[in-house]
């Protein structure tokens, strides 16, 4: 609802061509059409403004051919700046027309152009006329979709060096999330030289990207096409061709997500709060659901034809298009060794930053120098326009009047499709001598024979900040600074302590092992009697019942004998009472003994042991050195 | 009971990563919208979105950047100087926002006060400002592995002790200093928090009070450090020899 009455003031104010046809001194009355061009089943609105009368009657509007007519309302608005809000989206307004402003909606019966006849109309007992106007009503088949991109030149047919200028317009009617253009002829097509048109100062221009990364100033405004207002973003390019033949502007690819809707957002956790009406109008708290969707722009054919090699002037260089031309020499009086400059200027249409040098003849008596060019170009409308100025110096050699010949520029008219040929001149100079021979300026000239000039800085004209990012960027959750983090602290120095300590203590032990012998041997001696131990197991598990218990004595000997820092002969059952001494209790010095024994029994008189008993003796001895362990540390 | 608490713990992941999701997907289009009410003119509108979604806890340089933006182009310089300050932490290289705060930084009125030092005082604050209180930490915490490394490969290694003696002598020294850095970077950003006046002028007086005289006034976009607050008064100083109370709505601290 307030989206059509939003659209419907909308309408009765912007889109308008304001005509005023009655004055009668402070009184106004004005009339306004909001399109001249819809959809059957659309509307005009039709606006008359009665300013300078107070309380103006409703005006009575006669019978309209091919027109229903109906009143729909009046507003009285002051000379303020007034808001108007369509759709959502905030719109200000300039100064707005005053008074009281009659709305009636035009409905047409058919399709088809109709002129509304001039109206008249009664205010107050007075009599007004309105002005006729044209409506074309459009089939509803001809209504284009929301969105869609038209790519048109203001002219396919042109001759080399012709400037052509080419509109891209990307029109749309929902809101756009992400978009992707792609257009071929952007920066280059072969045997066309293309470049941007001067920016118009007073507009304001937004960055479009296109080609991924390319960025370019585009215009953003609200039009009616084909009946149905859209939101257009355009910007246009210069296309000079340097060469004949017949090319092909390939068509512009997009792709964009598009709007369809809005949902909750899930994102918020406080979804209930922001509920209200003012988050609703600003799209707060919700997400855009979006379908993608692609579209190309028409292709477009350019024949470039060359120029006609009949009637060629022979100071032509190229120019093509429509321009003026002008000559200035200045001082026309001056002494030897002062400069006169020589300013051509090219003005119009065409190639302007193409065009060289017109043809100048050898002035003799002057030495001459390198020309100095300044361009500028500007775009009025579709009209690319500009003016070249060339600048030359020449300074007398000797004093006398000199006749500075007759200078020509030539160029190709493709209105007439003939050569034009201007020439002005000749420019008469007086060279006086110097009062003073001394006096003579003499002005260095470089190796390249150019003026030593200094140049100029390169001037900023006005400051302003830089424009925004277009991208979020990298999105970093708020956190505390990390040495604030108590574990980091702990992490941080506790580690390398405790590595410290680590490295400490394997250093001290290594070198232990290097130098305390002793030491070195004990630590060894575990490993060492496990080897004779393991052996003596297979001997046992192979029923060689004296290899085992050598094997198993062995082993026996071989941790004593490293772990007490002996030799291994002086090692055996004899040290049982100083074992004993060291902690090996009564019981187990007992059973050390009498493995011995057995040993030495079955070792040197081959004694018959039963299975039983040598698993027994295999178990003892393993306990025996793992208690040894524990004692003897 | 099991079954239930298992649903359960799914169904909460579930949910938590949605609305993760969500918000990302939602972060990105509030964005572009208040980029679009920003090229469509409509500041106030683009600053709120920007102000939205940090609020929300979405924050980036951009968006701080986009909202000086959108302040300037409203006429508030002094939001438009905080919110680059705070840009500054994100995107420390960025051209645009250097020439941004240069700029409004031109137009401002008044020069800004600075505090003068001593020339060791400007070399001490020269290398306690080139990295960040976090990087002095990280500097001391690397500096401190690297000690006990080179000294532990010493207690292991005799041949490479002496070695390890000298080198971890100088990175000790070097080490004291970095903590010394760390630490009174640490203190001074913990005393004074920096903060930018964003009425178009504040009286600054000497005492916290509408009854006390007013020292000097300050300008919409100037700096100055934040010492305490006390109810609806802020203690902040320019230099040594200018300090005073503002009113604590005049001015916003940058952290």
């Amino acid at each position: 609802m307030w989206k059509r009455i939003g659209s419907f003031i909308f309408l009765s104010i912007y889109l308008t061509g304001f005509t005023a046809f009655a004055l009668a001194s402070d009184e106004k009355v004005s009339m306004s059409v909001s399109q001249k061009e819809i959809l059957l089943g659309d509307s005009v609105v039709l606006t008359i403004t009665v300013e300078g009368i107070d309380n103006p009657e409703t005006p009575e509007l006669p019978t309209i051919p091919n027109f229903d007519v109906k009143f729909r309302g009046v507003r009285q608005e002051s000379f303020s700046s007034m808001t108007v809000i369509v759709n959502g989206r905030q719109i200000k307004n300039e100064q707005s027309g005053g008074g009281y402003k009659f709305d009636f909606e035009l409905m047409p019966k058919s399709t088809g152009l109709f002129t509304v006849p001039e109206l008249p109309i009664l205010i107050n007992g007075r009599r007004y006329t309105t002005q006729a106007f044209q409506v074309n009503v459009l089939d509803q088949s001809e209504r284009r979709g929301d969105i869609f991109i038209d790519v048109h030149v203001d002219k396919t047919e042109a001759y080399l060096g012709e400037k052509i200028l080419a509109t891209f317009k990307w029109y749309f009617s929902k809101d756009i999330g992400t978009y992707r253009i792609n257009i071929p002829w952007l920066e280059s097509i072969k045997n066309f030289i293309v470049t941007d048109p001067e920016l118009d100062k007073d507009r304001s221009y937004q960055r479009l990207i296109v080609n991924g990364d390319k960025q370019i100033a585009a215009t953003k405004s609200r039009e009616f096409y084909k009946g149905q207002e859209y939101m257009v973003v355009s910007f246009q390019k210069v296309l000079t061709p340097i060469a004949a033949g017949t090319y092909t502007l390939d068509p512009v690819f997009l792709k964009c997500d598009v709007v369809t809707g809005y949902r909750r957002s899930r994102r918020s956790l406080f979804g209930s709060f922001f509920d209200s009406d003012f988050d609703d109008f600003f799209g707060f708290g919700r997400d855009a659901v979006t379908e993608p969707f692609a579209a190309r722009s028409n292709e477009i054919v350019l024949s470039i034809n060359e120029v006609p090699g009949q009637n060629k002037p022979l100071e032509y260089n190229g120019a093509v298009g429509r321009f003026t031309f002008d000559v200035d020499v200045k001082p026309l009086s001056l002494k030897v060794g002062e400069p006169v400059t020589l300013t051509m200027k090219v003005a119009g249409s065409g190639n302007i930053e193409q065009l060289e040098l017109p043809h100048i003849p050898d002035i003799k008596s002057f030495k001459s120098y390198e020309p100095e060019s300044k361009v500028s170009v500007s775009q009025k409308g579709g009209d690319v326009r500009g003016e070249k100025i060339f600048e030359k110096v020449l300074i007398p050699r000797s004093a006398g009047d000199y006749e500075i010949p007759e200078i020509t520029f030539a160029f190709f008219n493709p209105d007439t499709g003939r050569y034009q040929r201007e020439v002005r001149g000749p420019f008469s100079i007086h060279v006086a001598k110097p009062e003073k021979e001394e006096e003579v300026k003499v002005i260095a000239i470089t190796s390249e024979g150019a003026e030593d000039r200094p140049r100029r800085e390169l001037k900023v004209l006005k400051k302003d900040i830089h424009y925004i990012m277009t991208d979020i960027g990298r999105i970093v959750s708020p956190k505390k600074p990390i040495y604030k983090n108590i574990a980091l602290w702990i992490l941080v120095y506790l580690i390398p302590i405790t590595m410290l300590a680590g490295m400490f203590v394997f250093g001290r032990r290594r070198e232990r092992l290097n130098t305390d012998i002793a030491f070195a041997r004990s630590r060894e001696a575990f490993k060492s009697s496990r080897i004779f131990i393991k052996q003596a197991e297979s001997a046992l598990k192979n029923g060689q019942t004296r290899e085992f218990y050598d094997l198993l004595i062995k082993g026996i000997n071989t941790y004593l004998a490293e772990k007490l820092n002996r030799q291994l002969g002086s090692v055996g059952a004899a040290l049982a009472e100083e074992l004993k001494a060291k902690g090996l209790k009564e019981k187990e010095c007992k059973e050390f003994k009498a493995l011995y024994a057995r040993a030495n029994e079955v070792i040197f008189s081959s004694l018959a042991v039963e299975a039983e008993k040598l698993k027994k003796d295999f178990k003892t001895a393993n306990e025996l050195i793992t208690r040894l362990e524990r004692i003897l540390r | 009971m099991k079954q239930v608490t298992k649903i359960f713990i799914i169904f909460l992941i579930f949910s938590f990563s949605g609305i993760c999701f969500g918000a990302d997907e939602s972060a990105n289009g509030t964005f572009f919208k208040a980029n679009r009410f920003y090229d469509d003119g409509s500041y106030k509108d683009a600053a709120l979105l920007y102000e939205r979604l940090i609020w929300h806890g979405v924050t980036s340089g951009n968006i701080y950047y986009n909202l000086g933006n959108a302040y300037y182009k409203m006429g508030k310089t002094g939001k438009a100087l905080l919110n680059y300050e705070r840009a500054k932490k994100f995107i420390p290289d960025s051209e645009n926002l250097f020439a941004n705060i240069s700029f409004i930084k031109s137009t401002l009125d008044v020069e800004q006060p600075e505090e003068t030092y001593s020339i060791y005082q400007k070399i001490w604050r020269g290398i306690r400002g080139a990295v960040s209180v976090s990087a002095w930490f990280i500097i001391s915490a690397v500096l401190f592995f690297s000690i006990c490394l080179i000294l532990g490969i010493g207690f292991i290694n005799y041949r490479f002790r002496p070695k390890s003696h000298v080198i971890s002598g100088t990175l000790i020294l070097v080490f004291i200093l970095s903590f010394i850095c760390f630490f009174d970077a640490h203190n001074s950003g913990k005393n004074f928090k920096e903060g930018i006046i964003i009425l178009p002028e504040a009286d600054v007086r000497y005492s916290p009070s509408y009854s006390g005289v007013v020292a000097f006034k300050l300008l919409e976009g100037m700096r100055a450090q934040i010492i305490r607050r006390q109810d609806a008064w802020t203690h902040i100083r320019l230099n040594k020899e200018k300090s005073g109370w503002v009113e604590s709505e005049a001015i916003e601290a940058v952290w």
